[in-house]
C-alpha cells in the first residue's frame, strides 16, 4: 500500500474505540492514519468471549468492523508500528514520527497461510492467549487477527530458515530493516486503552504461588470460541473445576496498590463469565466475593438478576487471602461482610482474580513540544468533562475509548465517536473551514 | 446472460493446490456455458495475478469473471476492485471460496475435495452468467440536522455539527433550553452548578450562526429517508415577540402565581415568566393556561406582548435527525418511603433545588426548620424487584449513587454539624466516581446496607422522621434513626413523549428509553437509517455520558450529511411491475416498510422498493407468490441455477 | 457390494454470520462430509421454501440452513422468520413424499465451529440412515 505523508487524524491505538473513531472519521470523508503497535488491530475486545450483558460474541462482532477498518478507502492502516514522537507546529499541524517495526514478513505477499507457523520448530508462551498455550516464533497474532499476516518474533527465532524455504508465497524476508515514516496530521486521537492489574502485587491473592488462581482475562480466553484447549480447564492437572470463586476489586478500589478507583468492568464481566462458566460445565458452582456489585449499565441489572437466578453465589465478603491445600486446590478465607463480617473460609477448584485496569499512558511521552495531562491515577485526563469530554489538555489532542479511564464497550464506541466529532469540528475551524 | 466469462483458479501457493488438483478444475470447467477462458495461477491476489485478470478481459472482452480462491472475506474486494480497473462492471464478479470450504475443510480427501471444488466454481460461473450490471445507489444529502430536545445532549450535538459545517435546526418543546442540567446545585466533577454547564453551552451557542433554535415547538409530521428528510414542526406562540427592558418589572406585576415546576413547585412563578436567572432564551413566556388577560404586563410592556400571536408551522428538509429528548425523575407513589404522607420526605431532585435556591444559606433550612440530619434512601425506583405481571423498573438508574456520595461530601464541606446517613443496596460509584464515595465516607457519612426485600419503613416521631432498617452489615440488626429529611434517591424513567414516538416511530427497549440499533457496537444509531439517540433518552447515564452520547450522534450525523452523496451497495431489493400482482405480501414482511405501492405505465399499480430505505435482508423474496421481488445481488434464478450445478454429478 | 451412500448436503450460509464460522472451521483444518455444497446468501429469512424443494429435486439428499439467528445484522426476529420458511418447506417436502427431517436449521454464530461442526455431522448421519430419496419416477 502507498503511504501518503499528510493525514487528517493520527489514530494511536487500534483497539475498538480506535477502530471506531477511524471508521466514523474515514465514512465522513477524512483520511485516517491508524497505528497500531500490536500485528493485528482489534485490541482486547478481539481476545474475548462473549459480551455483557447480551453475550454477542465478541470476536463475531469485531470482525466485521476490524475489516471494515482494514478495507476502508480513508483509512491507512499500519499494525506493528510505534508513535516516536510527535511536534505540535501549529493549531491543525503536527509534524509525527513512526516507527515501522520489521515484520520480517512482506504483508503483501504473505496470504496468511499459517505454513510457517507450523514449520517453525520454536515454541514461546503466547502473549495473545495470555500465556496459556505456546506460539511458533513465526506467528499470526491470532486466528481473527486483522492483517492475517504472520510476523517472525526475531527475539526467539533461530534463524533456522524453514519458515523462509516452506512458505509458498516467499514472503520471509529476514532483510526488513526497522523503518521510520513521517507524515503530518491535523488532529491526534489516543486511543491506547488500557492495561491489565498485574495481580502479584498482592500477592496474598495467590496468583502465581498457587496453580489454580488464574485472572479473569484468562478465564475470558478460556471461554473464547478462538480459546486454546476445547474446554474449561484448571492450569494445574487439566482438569474441569467443579468449584470456581471469582474475587472482584483486584487491583481496582485499592489506594495501598495507587489505584482508588473502580473499573468499571469487572464486576460484569465477572457476571458474563459465571453465565457462561454455567454453559460449558452444567454441573460447576460458581461463587462471587464481591464488596459492591456494579451494574449499573443498560441491562446490566436484568443480567446479574438473570445470574444470581441461575445459582451463581454472591457473597459480599473480603478476601483476607488464598492458599493452596494439598491437591492443588484453592482455599479461600474471608470475611462474610453480610454475616457481621464473620471468618470464614471455604475451598475452591479454581480461583479468578477480576484483575482491575490499569492506565496505559506511555504514550504522553512522545509528545515533545505539548503536555498531556494525566489525572492522579495516571490515565489520559479530560480536562474539560462536563461540556466536552473528549478533549485533552493539547488542543487538537482527543481521547477516546479506555485511554481516559476504564469502561465497557459500548462507552468505549461512544467515545470514540465523539472524539471524532471533535476531530471534525477542530479541524473544520482549523483547516478547511468549510461550509456544506 | 453473460457469455463471455473467464475462469481463475488460485494454487493460494499449495494452500489450496495441495489438496485440490486445480488442473482438473480448470479442465472440468473450460467448456462450461459461457466460460472462455480458465487458467490456474500460483497467487490470484498477488500483482501479477490481479494483472493477469485485467490484461484478459480486455483481450477477451470479458462480460464476467469467476475467482475461486480464499475466503470472499478476505479477497473479495480486491477483485471487485480489480475487475473494475479493467473496466468491467465489478458486480458480473463471482468470488468462490476454494480454500476455506474446500482444501482446509476436506485436506483429508483430496478426490472428493476437488469434486467439491469443481461444484463450487460451477456454481460460481452460473451466478455470473445470470448477473446483472449494478450501479451504486447515491442518495443525495442535505447538509441540515434537525436536532429534537434541547436539554445539554441537543445543545453539545448542535454545537459540534454547527462547527463541524453543517446547519442545524435545534427544537425544544418547552419554551427553555437546558433541560434538566440547570436543576442541579453542583455537578461533579467540576463542582460547578447545573446552570453555569448550560450557561457555558448556550455561550457558544450564541456565537453560532448556523443553527436555528425552535423553543415551545413540537414535531408535527416527518417523512423520507436517510439523507433527505422532511419534518413539519409546530412554534407555539410566547406571546412576548421582543425584548424589553422592563421585563422584570413586568413579571413583577402579574397577578398570577402558580407553582413553579423547574422548581418542583418549592417556589412560585408568574403566569409570564422566566424560570430562572440566565434561563435561554432571555425573552419571558406567558403561560396561557393560567394568564387571565388582565393586561398588567401590557401595560409595562407594550407591543413587545401579542396576545393574537399564532402557532406557526415549518417545514424542514434535513438529512439527518437526532433525538435528545432525555428523561424525567422517577415520581415515588403516594406513601412509598413515606412520601406525600410525611412533609419530610423528598425527592434527590426536590433536595438539590433546595439546596440551589438557598445556596447563600449557612443552614439547610426545611418548612422553616434547619435541617441537621439527613437520610437518603437509594435505589427509589430503581433495581425493582419484579413480583407480578405489573412491569416494574428493573434496571439501575447508573447516575445516583454518584451524584448522591459526591453530594455527601458536597455538602459536608459547606455546612457543618451535619449527619448523613446512606441507607443503600450497592454503592455503584463506578470508576473514578469511587473518590466520592471514599470522600462521603472518610468525611463522616454513615452507610446503612438494606434488603430490597425487607426496605427501610419511614414514620414519624414529632417533628422529625423515624427511619427503621435492618442493617446488612451488622447482622441484620434493627436499628431506628431519628433524622429531620429524608431524601429519597429517585432514578430516571423514560420521558412520556408517545407523540414523538408515534411520529418517528422510535424503537422502544424493554426498559421504556429508546433502543439503540446494537447495543454494543451501534449504541447511538437506530434501525431506522439517520435517525440517532442521544443523551438520557437512550438510558440514564450522567452529564459527561451524556455529552458523550452527544457528540457521538453528532459524528454519525456528520458522516451522513458532510458528503453530498452517499453511497450504498445495491444489496436490495427490486420489484418486477411485470411480475407483481400486487398480493403485497412483501409490505408485511418488510421489517422498515420499504416497499410502497406506485403506478408503473401501462402495468398500473403495482409494489415498489424504496432503495434508500431497504437493507436488503431479502425477507420480501420469501413470501412473493409470483418471484416478483427479488435481490439485485442475488436473485432467485441465480440461487436456483447454483443449486442445479451444484447438484449435477462429476 | 453397493457402493457406499453419501448423501450430498446443500448448505445454506449467511454472509456476514454464519459463512464467518464455516470458514472458520475450514481455517482450523476441521473436518466434515465432503459431499457438501456452500452458496452464501445475505439472511436465512430470504430462502423461499419451494427452494429447498427444488434442492431435493435436483439431487440433493438433505439442505443445512445455518440461519443467522439472533446475531442476525438485519432482523431482530431473524430466527422467528427463518424458522417459519423452513415449517413451511417441511409440509412442501411432505406433499412431495420427501421427509422433512433430511431438512434442518440451526443458528450458527460467526465463530461456532463446534455447533456447525455437530450440526452437520448429524444432519448427515441422518440422512445417511434415511438413505436416498425414493423420487417418483417423472
Ligand atoms: C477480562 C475482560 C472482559 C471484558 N469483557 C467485556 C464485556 O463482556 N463487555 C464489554 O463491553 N466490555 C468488556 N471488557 C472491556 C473491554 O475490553 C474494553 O471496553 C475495550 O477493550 C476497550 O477498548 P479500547 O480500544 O479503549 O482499548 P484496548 O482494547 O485496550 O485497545 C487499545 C489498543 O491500543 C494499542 N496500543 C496501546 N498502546 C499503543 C501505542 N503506544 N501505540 C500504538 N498502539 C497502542 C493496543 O495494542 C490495543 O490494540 C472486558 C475487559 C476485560 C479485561
Ligand atoms: C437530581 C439529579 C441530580 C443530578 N446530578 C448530576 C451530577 O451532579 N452530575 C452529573 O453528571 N449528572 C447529574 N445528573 C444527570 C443529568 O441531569 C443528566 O445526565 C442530564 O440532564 C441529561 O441531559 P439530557 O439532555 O439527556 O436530558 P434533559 O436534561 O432531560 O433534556 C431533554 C430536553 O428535551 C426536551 N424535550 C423532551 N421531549 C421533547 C419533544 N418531544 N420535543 C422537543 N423537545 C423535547 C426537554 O424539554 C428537555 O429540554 C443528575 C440528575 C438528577 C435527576
Ligand atoms: S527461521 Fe525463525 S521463525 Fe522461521 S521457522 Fe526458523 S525459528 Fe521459526
Ligand atoms: S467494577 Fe466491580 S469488581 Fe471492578 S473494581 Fe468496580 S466494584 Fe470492583
Ligand atoms: S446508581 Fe445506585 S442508587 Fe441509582 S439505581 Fe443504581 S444502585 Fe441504586
Ligand atoms: S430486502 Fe428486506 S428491507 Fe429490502 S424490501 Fe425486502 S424485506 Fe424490505
Amino acid at each position: 500500500m502507498k503511504q501518503a505523508n499528510e493525514y487528517d487524524v493520527l489514530i494511536i491505538g487500534a483497539g475498538i474505540a480506535g477502530i471506531e473513531a477511524a471508521l466514523t472519521l474515514g465514512d465522513a470523508g477524512y483520511r485516517v492514519l491508524l497505528v497500531e503497535k500490536e500485528g493485528s488491530i482489534g485490541g482486547k475486545m478481539a481476545l474475548l468471549s462473549k459480551t455483557f450483558p447480551t453475550l454477542d460474541c465478541a470476536s463475531c462482532i469485531a470482525t466485521p468492523k476490524m475489516a471494515a477498518a482494514a478495507h476502508h478507502p480513508n483509512i491507512t492502516l499500519l499494525t506493528y508500528s510505534e508513535v516516536q514522537e510527535v511536534v505540535k507546529n501549529g493549531e491543525a499541524d503536527f509534524s509525527v514520527k513512526i516507527l515501522k517495526k520489521p515484520r520480517y514478513v512482506d504483508l503483501d505477499a504473505c496470504t496468511g497461510c499459517g505454513i510457517c507457523e507450523t514449520v517453525c520448530p520454536v515454541i514461546v508462551s503466547d502473549e495473545f492467549q495470555y500465556d496459556m498455550r505456546g506460539r511458533k516464533a513465526a506467528y499470526i497474532p491470532f486466528d481473527i487477527a486483522v492483517p492475517k499476516k504472520a510476523i517472525i518474533d526475531l527475539d526467539n527465532c533461530i534463524l533456522c530458515g524453514s519458515c523462509e524455504r516452506e512458505c509458498p508465497a516467499s514472503a520471509i524476508d529476514f532483510t526488513q530493516e526497522p523503518e521510520t515514516l513521517e507524515v503530518k496530521v491535523g488532529a491526534i486521537i489516543i486511543a491506547t486503552g488500557f492495561k491489565l492489574f498485574s495481580p502479584t502485587l498482592r500477592p496474598e491473592f495467590g496468583y502465581g504461588r498457587c496453580k489454580n488462581v488464574i485472572t479473569a482475562m484468562q478465564m475470558d480466553r478460556l471461554l473464547a470460541p478462538t480459546r486454546p484447549y476445547n474446554s474449561v480447564l484448571r492450569p494445574l492437572d487439566g482438569k474441569e473445576p467443579m468449584r470456581i470463586a471469582y474475587i472482584l476489586c483486584v487491583g481496582s478500589r485499592d489506594r495501598k496498590v495507587g489505584n482508588p478507583y473502580c473499573s468499571q468492568i469487572c464486576c460484569m464481566y465477572s457476571i458474563k463469565q459465571a453465565q457462561l462458566i454455567m454453559g460449558a460445565l452444567p454441573l460447576a458452582d460458581v461463587a462471587i466475593f464481591y464488596i459492591d456489585i456494579r451494574a449499573f449499565g443498560k441491562g446490566f441489572e436484568e443480567f446479574f438478576n438473570q445470574t444470581q437466578a441461575m445459582g451463581t453465589m454472591f457473597i459480599k465478603g473480603r478476601v483476607i487471602v488464598v492458599e493452596e491445600d494439598k491437591e492443588g486446590n484453592v482455599v479461600v478465607k474471608y470475611e462474610d461482610m453480610d454475616d457481621g463480617g464473620r471468618l470464614k473460609e471455604d475451598t475452591f477448584d479454581l480461583v479468578v482474580l477480576a484483575v482491575g485496569a490499569m492506565p496505559n499512558s506511555d504514550i504522553t511521552k512522545v509528545f515533545k513540544n505539548v503536555k498531556i495531562e494525566l489525572d492522579e491515577v495516571g490515565w489520559i485526563k479530560q480536562v474539560d468533562p462536563n461540556n466536552n469530554p473528549a478533549t485533552t489538555s493539547v488542543p487538537g489532542i482527543f481521547v477516546a475509548g479506555c485511554a481516559a479511564g476504564p469502561k465497557d464497550i459500548p462507552d468505549s464506541i461512544v467515545e470514540a465517536d465523539a472524539a471524532a466529532a471533535q476531530c471534525m469540528a477542530y479541524l473544520n475551524e482549523h483547516k478547511y473551514g468549510r461550509k456544506r | 446472460m453473460a457469455k463471455r466469462i473467464g475462469v481463475y483458479v488460485c494454487h493460494c501457493g499449495g494452500n489450496i493446490s495441495d489438496t485440490v488438483d486445480v488442473e482438473k478444475v480448470v479442465e472440468a470447467i473450460k467448456n462450461y456455458p459461457g466460460v472462455v477462458v480458465a487458467k490456474h495461477f500460483m497467487f490470484m491476489c498477488a500483482d501479477a495475478g490481479q494483472k493477469m485478470i485485467e490484461e484478459d478481459i480486455k483481450k477477451y472482452n470479458l462480460d464476467g469473471v469467476v475467482v475461486a480462491s480464499c475466503s470472499p472475506k478476505l479477497h473479495e474486494m480486491t477483485f471487485r476492485n480489480c475487475v473494475a480497473r479493467a473496466g468491467l462492471n465489478p458486480y458480473l464478479f463471482y468470488h468462490v471460496n476454494i480454500r476455506e470450504d474446500v482444501s482446509w475443510a476436506h485436506s483429508d480427501n483430496p478426490e472428493e475435495a476437488t469434486k467439491k471444488a469443481i461444484r463450487h466454481v460451477k456454481a460460481g460461473i452460473e451466478y455470473v452468467r445470470h448477473a446483472k450490471p449494478l450501479e451504486k445507489i447515491k442518495v443525495k444529502t442535505i447538509p441540515s440536522v434537525l436536532i429534537i430536545g434541547g436539554g445539554i445532549a441537543g445543545i453539545r450535538a448542535a454545537l459540534d455539527l454547527s462547527r463541524m459545517g453543517v446547519n442545524v435546526f435545534l427544537v425544544e418543546k418547552s419554551p427553555f433550553l437546558g433541560g434538566r442540567t440547570a436543576q442541579i446545585w453542583k455537578v461533579f466533577p467540576t463542582g460547578e452548578t447545573g446552570k453555569e454547564i448550560v450557561r457555558r453551552l448556550i455561550e457558544e451557542l450564541k456565537k453560532r450562526d448556523n443553527i436555528a433554535v425552535y423553543t415551545n415547538a413540537e414535531i408535527e409530521s416527518f417523512s423520507g429517508f436517510l439523507g433527505n428528510f422532511t419534518v413539519k414542526i409546530k412554534v407555539y406562540p410566547r406571546y412576548i415577540v421582543k425584548k424589553h427592558p422592563r421585563i422584570t418589572e413586568a413579571i413583577k406585576k402579574c397577578p398570577i402565581e402558580v407553582p413553579n415546576e423547574f422548581d418542583y413547585g418549592l417556589t412560585k412563578r408568574k403566569a409570564i415568566y422566566i424560570p430562572y436567572e440566565g434561563a435561554y432564551p432571555d425573552l419571558p413566556v406567558i403561560d396561557m393556561k393560567h394568564c387571565n388577560k388582565c393586561g398588567e404586563c401590557v401595560k409595562i410592556l407594550g407591543d413587545a406582548v401579542d396576545f393574537n400571536q399564532q402557532p406557526q408551522t415549518i417545514t424542514l428538509n434535513v438529512g439527518a435527525v437526532i433525538v435528545a429528548t432525555g428523561f424525567d425523575a422517577y415520581e415515588p407513589k403516594e406513601g412509598e418511603f413515606g412520601y406525600k404522607k410525611f412533609q419530610n420526605v423528598i425527592t434527590l431532585p426536590q433536595f438539590e433545588r433546595i439546596l440551589d435556591i438557598s445556596n447563600n444559606e449557612e443552614k439547610i433550612m426545611f418548612n422553616g426548620k434547619e435541617v441537621k440530619s439527613i437520610a437518603f434512601i437509594y435505589c427509589v425506583g430503581s433495581r425493582q424487584i419484579p413480583t407480578g405481571p405489573e412491569k416494574v423498573n428493573e434496571y439501575c438508574s447508573r447516575y445516583c449513587c454518584s451524584v448522591t456520595t459526591h453530594l455527601n461530601a458536597e455538602l459536608f464541606k459547606k455546612f457543618k454539624d451535619l449527619t448523613i446517613y446512606n441507607i443503600y443496596r450497592d454503592i455503584r460509584t463506578y470508576g473514578k466516581y469511587e473518590t466520592y464515595y471514599e470522600e462521603a465516607g472518610r468525611k463522616g457519612a454513615v452507610f446503612i446496607r438494606y434488603d430490597p426485600n425487607d426496605p427501610p419503613q419511614v414514620c414519624a416521631e414529632g417533628d422529625k422522621l423515624l427511619v427503621t432498617v435492618r442493617d446488612l452489615l451488622t447482622n441484620r440488626e434493627e436499628i431506628e434513626i431519628p433524622v429531620d429529611l429524608v431524601v429519597l434517591v429517585t432514578g430516571m424513567v423514560a420521558r412520556e413523549n408517545k407523540k414523538l414516538e408515534d411520529i418517528l416511530k422510535l424503537p422502544i427497549g424493554r426498559d421504556g428509553f429508546y433502543q439503540e440499533i446494537h447495543p454494543k457496537l451501534r449504541p447511538v444509531e437506530t434501525n431506522i437509517a439517520g435517525i440517532l439517540i442521544a443523551g438520557t433518552c437512550q438510558g440514564p447515564r450522567n452529564i459527561q455520558e451524556t455529552l458523550a452520547s452527544a457528540s457521538a450522534a453528532a459524528a454519525k450525523a456528520a458522516s451522513i450529511v458532510l458528503r453530498e452523496t452517499i453511497e450504498l451497495e445495491p444489496l436490495v431489493a427490486f420489484v418486477d411491475p411485470s411480475k407483481c400482482n400486487l398480493s403485497k405480501l412483501c409490505m408485511k414482511e418488510c421489517p422498515v416498510n420499504a416497499i410502497q405501492e406506485k403506478e408503473y405505465e401501462g402495468l398500473g399499480v403495482k409494489a415498489w422498493v424504496n432503495e434508500a430505505l431497504c437493507i436488503g435482508c431479502g425477507a420480501c423474496v420469501a413470501v412473493c407468490p409470483t418471484e416478483a421481488i427479488q435481490l439485485k445481488t442475488l436473485s432467485t434464478d441465480q440461487i436456483r441455477a447454483m443449486i442445479k450445478a451444484m447438484a449435477e454429478e462429476i | 457390494m453397493p457402493e457406499e451412500f453419501k448423501p450430498k448436503i446443500l448448505i445454506f450460509s449467511t454472509n456476514f454470520i454464519s459463512d464467518l464460522a464455516i470458514d472458520l472451521t475450514g481455517l482450523l483444518h476441521r473436518h466434515y462430509p465432503v459431499t457438501t455444497s456452500i452458496i452464501r446468501i445475505p439472511c436465512s429469512s430470504m430462502i423461499r421454501p419451494d427452494i429447498i424443494l427444488y434442492a431435493f429435486q435436483c439431487g440433493f439428499d438433505g439442505v443445512f440452513v445455518a440461519a443467522d439467528g439472533t446475531d442476525c445484522p438485519f432482523l431482530k426476529d431473524c430466527s422467528d422468520r427463518t424458522a417459519k420458511r423452513i415449517a413451511e418447506a417441511m409440509e412442501l417436502l411432505k406433499k412431495h413424499g420427501i421427509e422433512p427431517e433430511r431438512l434442518k436449521m440451526s443458528a450458527i454464530c460467526s465463530v461456532c465451529v463446534e455447533p456447525f461442526l455437530k450440526h452437520i455431522h448429524d444432519l448427515y448421519e441422518k440422512v445417511k440412515k434415511l438413505g436416498p430419496i425414493k423420487r417418483k419416477p417423472e
